[in-house]
């Protein structure tokens, strides 16, 4: 691996995790070249770093991709091209999330010992009832019935881990990330957690685990190095839903869930969206995996705890 | 098996029976039902060696110290007749005449006879017929019964006789009253049961320490051994008698003496005081839900304090049962510790003086990781977090102890919540393996959903110990097999019937009184017996269901022995 510098292309850049990641690059001098691609160009840029203006849901996407990879001799492909906000419909987001991975992975196939990284969520081995108290990373993704954001995300990794199959050579590292909070990140979760009053559901506290989004940044940064293979990464520690709503400075409103149901949809009738129903799911049942493997894999120790991470929510609204 | 225990469940047995069988405490009878109680109790308690309770009533007793109303009350009564008193005179001599003619006799004759070790509970019915004759022999003759006696029958016999002297005129009767009510005639020295019960406890207190506190013969005489005090042992007799049974447990019992250390603020609590003389009583009581209705009054009564200070911890359960919990940190299981430290003066209260927990056995765990494999007990899960608690109590050497929860319990809005945070894991084995792995003992119920659900007519009747996981489990873990058996718990929260719970998400809504202070007892057993595992261990199934019916067996044959052996539900 680290005998020349690497060459390192970069999908989504203009995400929030392509929006943290891009400046380690930068900092990092084992770092030889950055290729992004987005649809729009990323702020600061340096000579290190080109820019292609690129759309994966375009079925051109695949020959472009792989026409800058080889021309570029890329070292490693980070992913990060996935929806994280609103702004699109679900049918976009499909799109750019399955094909545009498909895209990716196609042009990849042809990089013979590429690294592909992909961030994925804990949120995909699904808050259910039958779930032991720790996923591992072996844990099948069980997905979430009706959530498109989350089941999407599960047909990627299995696009990947087929991807794996047939291309053993590649080094396929997936990085399943707790629910990603910080200053600047813009999910579900952060849009519910900025709210003042927040339904919850009466007689149900799950527990979460979260990542700040520095150590999110910091572990796909580690992962141009480490061994290849699937590792769940949260910050330290456990809480329960209610604790992260007042850390956040919001306050907990428990209601009986189907009157939470009931409300959802007519607000949604209305015109006004909030948490989407399926994910109604992870404010009833725990979903925490089992971080412990990642913490010696890629050599890091998230610098936030969980009490950090979800505070930082609070001082950016303030 | 449960069926011939269960001859000792009060709920079977005829409330009538008792009295019937009590002839000599018919005098006491007409006092209250507890008389007749008292006369069967009688020779349960004794045979029961006191409990815990008693101790930690005896250590409690020293700390209150603010009864002095009942006390001088008690002092007064005695003090007629013994004069002696010289602590009290003054206020003696007006109250004397109103507490003489109550119970007062009766009282006095009673500590010494009851000084024995765990006439307690007689004390009651004992303590009349006794009274009359033992008050000149007694003195001598109380000692024998109760080994401990030694220290207070010094002290106490003058007091004693004094009180018999005067107490003979009374009747049987005025005595049990007032030890039960005994409030109402003492009132104008005595304001409240609740007084009454702090100054039992605190002669009490005063009697252990110096000599033997645990023996009730101390107790007993411990009230009279302080020259001063001589009056308000009159009127504390009864409870008095109750402390002594409690405290007389105590030399039996390390377990109890360590309870009690780790309880004090229930001790401290007047509260526990109370509760002890309702347990003596109600062990006398035929009926349950008379007893539990006495035991509640009281409790209410004296456990006020007590109660405000585990209010906010009940508050705060309650929060985070519905979902505002918002503990400050929980560990990687969802327990957070804070809670269960605020929950302590309740969980004191319930294993020292409601349920009045015994364990036996506990030198059976070992120091590593184990499987606790236990039957489900009582309507609500509350099995597993008090056999937690008892391990922790019991061994405080090993790491702290959790418990698998069915997802039915688990999972069920507000409860689940809860009993997750006070430690509670969801059963599933990979959890199971990595609570081993952190090198802690866990608790499984492997009758899962269908030992909870079991209606009261099938109370201690095993069911089906699931497919024999924890076998698997312990093979592959080599972890050793620890049977546990809980009785009690069954009639502190008999499972009345069950409510549709659809609209509650629940599968069903439990039909159970609040926890009735049943007597609980915890027994662990020898490790079962797997070294007869074949080469393919946990994948030879027909093995892992012998291992299973095994330990099953082991259990259900204690759950047979203690039912058998219980002299009394309450």
């Amino acid at each position: 691996m680290g005998h020349r510098r690497r060459r390192v292309a970069v999908t989504g850049a203009t995400g929030d995790l392509g929006r943290l990641l891009l400046p380690r690059l930068q900092a990092d001098p084992d770092v030889e070249k950055v290729i992004s691609f987005d649809v729009s160009m990323p702020r600061e840029l340096s000579k290190k770093f080109e820019f292609r203006r690129l759309d994966l849901t375009n079925p051109a996407a695949r020959d472009e991709l792989l026409l800058n990879f080889n021309d570029a001799k890329v070292d490693a492909i980070f992913h990060l091209a996935f929806v994280t906000s609103r702004v699109h419909g679900a049918a976009f987001a499909h799109e750019l999330e399955v094909i545009g991975s498909m895209n990716v992975l196609a042009a990849a196939g042809q990089q013979p010992g590429v690294r592909l990284v992909l961030p994925s969520l804990t949120a995909l081995y699904g808050a259910q009832a039958s779930a032991p108290a720790f996923w591992n990373e072996q844990s099948h993704l069980r997905g979430c019935k009706g959530s498109r954001y989350i089941n999407d995300k599960v047909e990627v990794e299995q696009q990947f881990a087929s991807f794996r199959e047939r291309h053993p050579q590649a080094d396929v590292v997936v990085l399943r990330f707790a629910p990603v909070v910080g200053p600047t990140s813009d999910n579900p979760l952060t849009r519910l957690l900025r709210t003042r009053l927040i339904p919850t559901l009466l007689g149900y506290d799950p527990l979460w685990q979260l990542l700040h989004e520095d150590d999110a940044a910091q572990a796909l940064h580690r992962a141009l190095q480490c061994a290849p293979g699937i590792y769940n990464v949260a910050a330290h520690g456990v809480m329960p839903l209610s604790s992260l709503v007042k850390l956040a400075g919001g306050q907990a409103l428990p209601l009986p869930p189907p009157l939470v149901r009931g409300l959802i949809a007519a607000l949604e009738g209305v015109g006004v969206s909030s948490v989407p129903v399926p994910l109604l799911e992870f404010l009833r049942y725990s979903c925490v995996a089992d971080a412990r493997p990642a913490l010696k894999a890629l050599d890091f120790l998230p610098r936030h705890s969980i009490g950090d991470a979800v505070r930082s929510l609070k001082e950016a609204v303030s | 098996m449960s069926k011939g225990v269960l001859g000792n469940d009060p709920f079977a047995r005829g409330a009538a029976a008792n009295p019937a069988t009590a002839a000599g405490p018919a005098k006491a009878a007409p006092v209250k039902p507890a008389a007749a109680k008292t006369g069967k109790v009688k020779a349960p308690r004794a045979a029961r060696p006191p409990k815990q309770k008693a101790a930690p009533t005896a250590a409690p007793l020293p700390t209150r110290s603010g009864t002095n109303h009942s006390k001088r009350a008690i002092a007064a009564m005695v003090e007629p007749a013994p004069t002696p008193a010289a602590h009290s005179p003054p206020t003696t001599p007006p109250r004397l005449a109103k507490p003489t003619p109550t119970p007062t006799p009766t009282r006095p004759p009673h500590p010494p006879p009851l000084t024995p070790p765990k006439p307690p509970r007689r004390t009651f019915t004992e303590p009349v017929s006794f009274t009359l004759t033992t008050p000149p022999g007694g003195h001598a003759t109380p000692p024998a019964p109760a080994s401990k006696p030694a220290p207070a029958p010094t002290r106490k016999p003058v007091h004693l006789r004094l009180d018999t002297s005067a107490l003979v005129t009374a009747p049987p009767h005025r005595p049990l009253r007032p030890r039960v009510d005994s409030d109402p005639q003492v009132t104008a020295p005595m304001p409240d049961p609740q007084a009454t019960a702090p100054t039992r406890s605190r002669p009490a207190s005063t009697r252990p320490t110096p000599p033997a506190p645990r023996a009730e013969p101390v107790a007993h005489a411990g009230s009279p051994s302080p020259p001063a005090d001589p009056g308000p042992h009159a009127d504390a007799p009864d409870l008095v008698a109750v402390i002594g049974e409690l405290t007389t447990a105590h030399p039996g019992s390390p377990n109890l003496v360590a309870d009690v250390r780790g309880t004090p603020l229930a001790h401290s609590l007047s509260p526990e005081a109370v509760g002890h003389r309702v347990d003596a009583t109600t062990p006398g009581a035929l009926s349950g839900p008379g007893q539990a209705i006495r035991s509640a009054r009281a409790i209410g009564a004296g456990l006020a304090r007590p109660m405000l200070e585990a209010a906010g911890g009940l508050a705060k359960a309650a929060a985070a049962a519905i979902g505002l919990g918002a503990p400050g940190a929980v560990d990687s299981w969802g327990k957070d510790e804070a809670l269960t430290s605020r929950l302590h003066p309740l969980s004191d209260f319930l294993y020292d003086t409601y349920w009045r927990v015994t364990v036996e056995g506990a030198d059976q765990l070992p120091h590593g990781p184990c499987l606790v494999i236990a039957n489900h007990s009582g309507a609500l899960p509350l099995d597993g977090p008090v056999l937690s608690l008892a391990m922790r109590r019991e061994r405080a050497d090993l790491p702290e102890a959790r418990w698998l929860l069915e997802d039915q319990v688990f999972h069920a809005p507000g409860l689940g919540v809860l009993m997750n945070r006070l430690g509670a894991v969801r059963a599933h084995p990979d959890n199971a393996r990595r609570l081993l792995d952190e090198g802690r003992p866990v608790i499984v119920f492997p009758e899962g959903f269908l030992g909870v659900s079991k209606p009261f007519s099938e109370r201690y009747q095993l069911k089906r110990f699931g497919r024999g996981g924890f076998i698997k489990l312990a093979v592959r873990h080599g972890v050793p097999v620890i049977p546990a058996a809980i009785v009690g718990a069954e009639e502190s929260m008999p499972l009345l019937a069950r409510l549709p719970g659809g609209p509650f998400g629940l599968p069903y809504l439990p039909l159970t009184p609040p926890p009735l202070p049943a007597r609980w007892h915890l027994q662990f057993g020898a490790p079962i017996d797997l070294s007869d595992a074949t080469e393919a261990g946990a994948d030879d199934l027909a093995w892992v269901q012998r291992a299973n019916d095994r330990t099953r067996d082991a259990i259900a044959g204690m759950l047979e022995a203690m039912l058998r052996t219980r002299t009394g539900v309450f």
